[in-house]
Parts: C-alpha cells; sequence; structure tokens
C-alpha cells in the first residue's frame, strides 16, 4: 500500500514538474514573441501582403495549367527522362556473353 | 671516365642520333616538301594527336639491302614514322610515311615497322590511321618490297572489322600501293595533293592512248565524286588531318567498345515543327533529305560521309541525345531519291561498317524504287542492290526506320523494311507503301478498264485517286503491323531516342557459320 502511494506520489511529481517546464517555455516564448515582433506585420499594411500573396498563387496557377495544356495537348513528350539510358553504359543483358549471341 | 662522365657520353649520343632521325631526309628535303606546300611527317603527326602524347617507335630501323646504291642510304627509321598517341584523349596507333626519305617509298624496312604498329594496335584494340605520301613501292628492293606490301594489305584484312582504319591522303599512292587505303574503313584525300591510281597517266597513254592528267586520273574530286574510293575531300591537309580526329569522335575503338557517347548537347524532347510542314503536297516535288537529317538529330552533329558520290543516297555519323549513331536516307533531291548501282554499294558498305563497330542505324526513307534502265540492268543492279538487302539482314546492331514518303517495291523493302528484322518502324503521315507508284500501277491494273472508257484520262485519274486513297497512306501498312506507328514528323526525334533507349542493350542469337556470301 505504501509503495502504491509512493508510486502515485512520484507520478504525480513527475508530471507536475513537466508540466511546469512547459508552462515556463509558453511564457518565454510569448515574452520572446513581444520583444521580436513577426517581420512581415511591419511591412506595409496587411491587405497589400495578401493581395501579393493570391496575385503569385495566380501564376503558379496559370503556369501549372500551361504545363498541363502543353503535356495534354501538344503531344510534347511527357517522360521527364528520356534519353536517360543512353547515356549509361549497357546494362548485364547485353554485357553477358553465350554462345551464338552477339555480344554487341 | 667515372659514372657521371659516361653517362653524359651516352645521353649526348642519344641526344644526337634523335636530332638525326628528326631531320628525316635532310634540310633540303624538308624544304622541298614545305616548299609543294606540304608538311614532314613528323609534323604532320604533331597536328594529327593531342600535343605531347605521340610515343614513337622504332626510330631506329634501317633496311638491309645493298643494291642499286642502298648500300650508302640507310637514314635511320626508313622512310616512316610509327607510333602510338592520343586524339581527344582516345589512345591511337599512327604511321606516316615520309616523303623527304627516298620519296616515302615503300621497303621493306617500312612494312616491317607499320606491321609492328599494326599489330601492337590490333592487340590492344585501338584505331589504325595512316598518313599517307609516297611514291610506291621501292624498286631496288624488288620482291621484299612487294613482300611487305603483301603484310600491310594482310593485316589491313584482319583489322577490318576489329578496330576502324582510317587512310589520310596527303601525296601521291600509284600502283599496288593503294589496296592499302582501298582496304580500309575510310579515305580522305587533301584537295590538289593527293592522287591515287593504279596505273598512272604515262602507262595508261601507251596501253590505251588515253591522254589524262593526274587530277582527272585520280585526284580528289575525282574519287569523292566518281569512283567512290575516297568518303571526304578536304581543303588541305591540315583540314584532312582535322576531319579525321572528327570523324575518330563518332567511332568506338574498337568492335567490342560501347558506343562513344558525348555529353548531350540537344533537349531530348525538341519537337520541331517545322517538320510538320516539310513534305510537299505534291509527290513527285523533291525535298532535301539533310533538312530532316540534321532537325532530327542532335544539332550540328551529322557527319556525311561519300558526300559527294552517289548523291541520291546520303550517308553519316550524327549523335542522337549524345549517343553515336549511323544515318541511312533516300535523297529526294538527286534522282528523284532513286536506288542505283553506286547507291547501293554506298548505302551497303556503310551499313557494315556500322554493324562492325556497334552503331545504331537510323534510316530515312523515300524512295520510288530501283532505277530503271539498260545500263544499270547490265551494270548488275540486282546483285548491287542485293548487298543493301543482305547488309541490313545481317546487321545485329539497333536498326530504326523513318519512312518520310515514298517506300514503293524492292526498294521499301531493302531500304530497312521491318520484314528484314528492323526492331522499329516509323511512318509519317505522308508515307505511301506500296508495290509501285499509283499511276504505274493504275496502267496495270486497270489496263482492260482504260480501253473502254470514253474520257481514258479521266478514268484514269479516278481510278488514280482510288488507289492512292487505298495505298498511298501508312495505315493500311501500320494495319497489317508492316509499320511500328504513324507519327507526326514533328516527333521523329523524341519517338527515335524513346526507341534506341529500348534497344539499347539488344542483343540476337545469329546462326553458327564461318562467314556468309555477300553479292560483291
Amino acid at each position: 500500500m505504501e509503495l502504491l502511494e509512493q508510486g502515485l506520489w512520484l507520478s504525480v511529481l513527475g508530471m507536475g514538474v513537466t508540466f511546469g517546464a512547459l508552462g515556463v517555455l509558453i511564457v518565454v516564448i510569448l515574452l520572446l514573441k513581444r520583444l521580436f515582433p513577426v517581420r512581415s506585420a511591419a511591412v506595409g499594411p496587411a491587405a497589400n501582403v495578401a493581395h501579393e500573396d493570391a496575385e503569385a498563387e495566380r501564376r503558379v496557377a496559370i503556369l501549372a495549367a500551361l504545363w498541363v495544356y502543353q503535356n495534354q495537348h501538344t503531344d510534347h513528350p511527357s517522360d521527364p527522362n528520356l534519353g536517360v539510358r543512353l547515356q549509361s553504359p549497357p546494362g548485364p543483358f547485353r554485357r553477358v556473353i553465350h554462345p551464338g549471341i552477339d555480344p554487341r | 671516365m667515372n659514372n657521371k662522365e659516361n653517362a653524359a657520353r651516352l645521353l649526348r649520343n642519344l641526344e644526337e642520333r634523335r636530332a638525326l632521325i628528326q631531320k628525316g631526309g635532310g634540310d633540303e628535303k624538308i624544304a622541298a616538301q614545305h616548299k609543294k606546300g606540304k608538311a614532314t611527317a613528323r609534323e604532320r603527326i604533331a597536328r594529327l594527336l593531342d600535343p605531347g602524347t605521340f610515343q614513337e617507335v622504332d626510330a631506329y630501323l634501317v633496311h638491309r639491302h645493298v643494291d642499286f646504291g642502298m648500300e650508302t642510304e640507310r637514314p635511320p627509321g626508313d622512310s616512316v614514322v610509327v607510333g602510338f598517341g592520343k586524339i581527344d584523349g582516345r589512345m591511337v596507333a599512327v604511321f606516316s610515311q615520309d616523303f623527304t626519305v627516298l620519296g616515302g617509298s615503300f621497303s621493306e624496312a617500312q612494312g616491317q615497322k607499320v606491321a609492328k604498329i599494326m599489330d601492337l594496335a590490333l592487340d590492344a584494340g585501338v584505331p589504325i590511321i595512316g598518313l599517307m605520301d609516297s611514291v610506291g613501292a621501292r624498286i631496288q628492293e624488288g620482291v621484299y618490297s612487294l613482300a611487305a606490301f603483301s603484310e600491310l594489305f594482310w593485316r589491313n584484312t584482319q583489322a577490318s572489322g576489329v578496330v576502324p582504319q582510317i587512310s589520310v591522303m596527303l601525296g601521291p599512292c600509284a600502283g599496288g600501293s593503294v589496296y592499302s587505303p582501298g582496304l580500309t574503313d575510310f579515305v580522305i584525300m587533301a584537295e590538289g595533293q593527293s592522287h591515287m591510281f593504279i596505273t598512272g597517266p604515262k602507262v595508261i597513254e601507251t596501253v590505251t592512248g588515253e591522254k589524262v592528267g593526274l587530277d582527272e586520273l585520280g585526284g580528289a574530286a575525282v574519287h569523292n565524286q566518281i569512283s567512290g574510293v575516297a568518303h571526304f575531300s578536304a581543303s588541305d591537309e591540315n583540314a584532312a588531318l582535322d576531319l579525321t580526329r572528327k570523324l575518330l569522335s563518332y567511332l568506338p575503338s574498337n568492335y567490342a567498345e560501347q558506343t562513344p557517347t558525348l555529353p548531350p548537347s540537344d533537349d531530348p524532347r525538341r519537337m520541331d515543327k517545322e517538320l510538320d510542314s516539310l513534305i510537299p503536297a505534291d509527290p513527285s516535288e523533291p525535298y532535301d533529305i539533310r533538312t530532316v537529317i540534321e532537325r532530327v538529330l542532335d544539332t550540328g552533329s551529322f557527319l556525311e560521309t561519300h558526300a559527294g558520290f552517289a548523291q541520291n543516297a546520303v550517308v553519316g555519323f550524327g549523335r542522337m541525345h549524345g549517343l553515336s549513331v549511323g544515318v541511312v536516307a533516300n535523297q529526294p533531291m538527286n534522282l528523284a531519291g532513286v536506288l542505283d548501282i553506286n547507291a547501293s554499294d554506298k548505302i551497303a558498305r556503310f551499313v557494315r561498317f556500322c554493324d562492325a563497330f556497334g552503331l545504331p542505324i537510323i534510316t530515312f526513307v523515300d524512295t520510288p524504287g530501283f532505277l530503271p534502265g539498260v545500263r544499270e540492268e547490265h551494270g548488275g543492279i540486282i546483285r548491287h542492290g542485293a548487298k543493301i538487302v543482305y547488309s541490313y539482314s545481317e546487321a545485329t546492331v539497333p536498326k530504326v526506320t523513318v519512312i518520310t514518303r515514298k517506300a514503293y517495291g524492292g526498294a521499301y523493302i531493302v531500304m530497312s523494311s521491318k520484314h528484314i528484322r528492323t526492331d522499329m518502324v516509323f511512318a509519317w503521315p505522308s508515307a505511301e507503301i506500296a508495290v509501285m507508284g499509283a499511276e504505274g500501277a493504275v496502267t496495270i491494273l486497270y489496263a482492260d478498264k482504260l480501253k473502254g472508257q470514253p474520257d481514258a484520262a479521266a478514268a484514269a485519274e479516278a481510278f488514280t485517286k482510288e488507289f492512292r486513297d487505298k495505298f498511298s497512306n501508312p495505315f493500311t501498312a501500320a494495319a497489317s503491323g508492316h509499320v511500328d506507328d504513324v507519327i507526326k514528323p514533328s516527333e521523329t526525334r523524341p519517338r527515335l531516342i524513346a526507341a534506341l533507349e529500348l534497344l539499347r542493350d539488344k542483343r540476337l542469337r545469329t546462326r553458327p557459320k564461318k562467314h556468309g556470301n555477300m553479292p560483291l
């Protein structure tokens, strides 16, 4: 019974120390945030930032759509690794020589 | 004399001998050579090879003959400089005939030196380059000189298909000596200073009464355009040596070496839209097949061989995504791309070379057939045309064909068709695969019907249209599997590269035999 009490006490103590440490960390983070505010918030009005983000996203979307369109509608070969195999030496299938098989 | 003094004496002696060897035939002879606008044997080697890589062999070898005053003419090294060195970092064996020493005449000693370097090259699997500038056999040595020639010819034959052999003609080459370049894979002639013939102008005039000059008999133009003996013509000897370096960049060092690749310089996915509208609407209108080749291969990589000979066919080397390939094509700009005797020989020899050295073959087909005529038939077009089908059928390297327009009859079969085991056959939408052209076929197929027609011309036109609709397109052949795919012309480059990727490790089971019996 005594052992059980000790165990429970140790558990509570351990959890208390852990949560206490977390609480201290939260306080430190909040302090740091106050001391060093996020830079983007200090540059220009928030509405402009949102507008620029939307513009960039729109450009990316247009480029992606163009790429998909080119691949689907201009018959441009879609294999990004086309020709890579020609730059590597022959594989073992060609190198293994058997009687009657042209090794070239 | 102490050790140091003795060593100094020995080294001085060696350097004196080396200096003497460098002089070749002496200052006067060298000046005379320069006066003719020609370089010496050593200067040529220096130009050909990477700087500082030449290693000479047999520089001290002298002949043993005493007849006709030869006992007093024993220059060390005799009339040839031999050795090995590097071109673009790859090893080659080279012999350079020295015209300043007894006119570069082919002696027993020259034969020994050339034979030694060829044997070394064959054992090591490196290309052999001969820089030829010689008056011919050394008459003073009699049969010894002829025997030396024979050794050279025998080795040329042994080396054939083992290592590439290139002859660079930089001076005269007459009589039996011409058979050595004749046996090699490629002959490059310098214009204005090189000549090749079995019998010279004087002998010809004596025997047949024909008067002919050196250039008209065996100059660079003659052998590049008429006889087909030479594969390249260079404006001068420096250009010839530069061309030799360029040619070697496409070739492996020996038959077992991997097909050469360079770092890719062009986009493998490039699709040239100009190709889509290149074929004229009128089937009888010509276009330049070189435009197709240059737009499909890596930009600027096409090196045409035999450019002046049998211009109704085009052959040469190129690169696809850096990989060396051989290219064969009919040329609609010349004789409508028909196959004749000379074109057959040109194509067959090139295909065999590519097969011997593992270069994939890409064939562009636009031919209305074999050239009709008594001269062709009597000249043996059957025998010569058979060489094309033999060489393609025998070839085990990757083979890919693109039919751009006409592919008629026997010419369709021999030009790397699916039926003779070409790996991949593509056709452009403009392809016409048939036994013969529409007009000719109508006169045979509808002869009876045409007789009864009041307006025979209009009826023939209608029948021609009917025939065209049925056969003058690639889809009938594609429907039967004789064509693997019908592609847009602009797709050709990526499709060929993809096919070459597929076939990179291709290997075939060949039937055991001593050797085939090609229709020569």
